[in-house]
């Protein structure tokens, strides 16, 4: 009779949050966890639960009528698979995308963020292949063979521009970022995709990439004589060097992170306050928000590199490479 | 009130902090450097392009302080450490 009347309340709440398409708070009620005394139906709300990691939920109860006594105060920890109510389905909002899974075969699971980072790969390798496979140098273009080039022209120019050196070596790798990040990004239009950028996993990856591609680079160009660099301008300062790149890597994927995953909150959020015209915008703002973070990745990658590879050179052999860079290149 | 309530009510506290006191300094610095880069591009209309593109990337390195705080605030939120802890202990 109890639980009856509790699993009442549980579905009219629970119903409510879905019309409004948002579902932060899923109040469980388990009359395993009634206490003895309390047949009163007038059971309040204390606390939502807050989701997080690892898909547990939790209410604080209060049975009763008087919040501040405290015996009449009881606190309810369930989880999500060990819930009768746990098959009738309800999203949480999630901080991150990992925690989504998709598919779960024995110990392997599959979670949102690779699956969307597969489907974004599969997307940019398949497309530029079909584009690329009959490409033409007449004037009549395809449009889409259009618009690699501007990508790529403008990508070379913008290097050139950074590093003034030759984009080649640097496109490659500078490019893959911008365009990663750019179509996973930008594909948040899509209804039900997550994108996989808002995941600290992810952003963490790109920004290790670079800490690794960074001395790469330098190397490869200078030689070993790059490492001189952090024993610069005495040995005391290598500990400064060191932490300095690390917290510029860190800098780089929290701003990745914090940017595209609060764009996602705040959307979910004001969704649940005017959920009619405003939600339209705010889409419109992460599109914005999503392509101008891509751009900010890939220049600041591309900052670094050139900070690392910048050589000294004498006046006149600077202007003589750079001429070079550009004939060369154009 | 029991220690979740506590550790409830101060999380949800310092998170609102967090956000407001962290964000007054990146909104002002962000807009003194709009403003700069807005006067120099009245002054230099050829340059546009450099000033744009440096403006972007300072501003991202400035707007991070408050991209810190934000995160910081959505972890004491949705994934705060404490109340994980207290959880477990008082569920387990």
């Amino acid at each position: 009779m109890i639980f009856g009347s509790y699993l009442d309340i549980y579905i009219s709440i629970c119903s409510r949050y879905r019309t409004r398409d948002i579902l932060f708070w899923r109040p469980l009620v388990d009359s395993a966890a009634t206490p003895r005394g309390a047949t009163s139906c007038s059971f309040k709300l204390l606390q939502f639960f807050l989701p997080s990691n690892g898909g547990s939920c939790r209410l604080l109860f209060c049975y009763g009528r008087s919040l501040a006594a405290a015996d009449c105060l009881h606190v309810g920890f369930f989880r999500d698979a060990e819930h009768p109510c746990a098959s009738l389905g309800s999203e949480k909002m999630h901080i991150t995308p990992d925690t989504l899974i998709i598919f779960q075969w024995g110990p392997v699971s599959l979670n949102a963020t690779i699956l969307f980072t597969w489907c974004v790969m599969v997307l940019m390798v398949v497309g530029s292949w079909l584009i690329t496979r009959k490409l033409s140098t007449e004037t009549h273009l395809s449009r889409w063979q259009n618009l690699i080039e501007v990508l790529v022209t403008g990508m070379r120019d913008e290097i050139r521009d950074i590093s003034s050196q030759d984009p080649g070596r640097y496109l490659s790798f500078v490019g893959t970022l911008f365009l990663f990040i750019a179509v996973s990004n930008l594909l948040g239009i899509v209804p039900g995709y997550v994108p996989p950028t808002s995941s600290f996993s992810t952003a963490a990856a790109l920004a290790l990439c670079v800490f690794v591609a960074v001395p790469l680079y330098a190397v490869s160009q200078k030689g070993l004589s790059y490492l001189k660099e952090y024993i610069e301008p005495s040995i005391f300062m290598l500990p400064f060097n060191i932490i300095g790149e690390i917290s510029r890597t860190f800098a780089l994927a929290v701003r990745l992170f914090g940017n595209i995953m609060s764009g996602t909150i705040i959307a979910a959020i004001l969704l649940g306050i005017a959920p009619l015209i405003f939600p339209v915008l705010m889409q419109v703002l992460g599109l914005l928000i999503g392509l101008i973070q891509a751009y900010i990745f890939a220049i600041l990658a591309m900052v670094y590199i050139a900070a690392a590879t910048h050589v000294q050179r004498k006046e006149g052999e600077t202007g003589r490479q750079s001429e070079k860079g550009d004939l060369s290149d154009g | 009130m029991d220690n979740i309530s506590i550790i409830g009510a101060i999380s949800i506290i310092v998170a609102g902090l967090t956000m407001a006191i962290g964000s007054i300094a990146p909104a002002l610095g962000e807009g003194r450097a709009l403003a700069q880069a807005l006067s120099s591009i009245a002054q230099q209309p050829d340059e546009t392009n450099n000033i744009t593109r440096t403006l972007f990337v300072g501003m991202a390195m400035v707007e991070s302080t408050a991209i810190y705080c934000f995160v910081v605030s959505m972890i004491l939120i949705f994934a705060n450490p404490f109340w994980e802890y207290v959880v477990s202990k008082a569920g387990g």
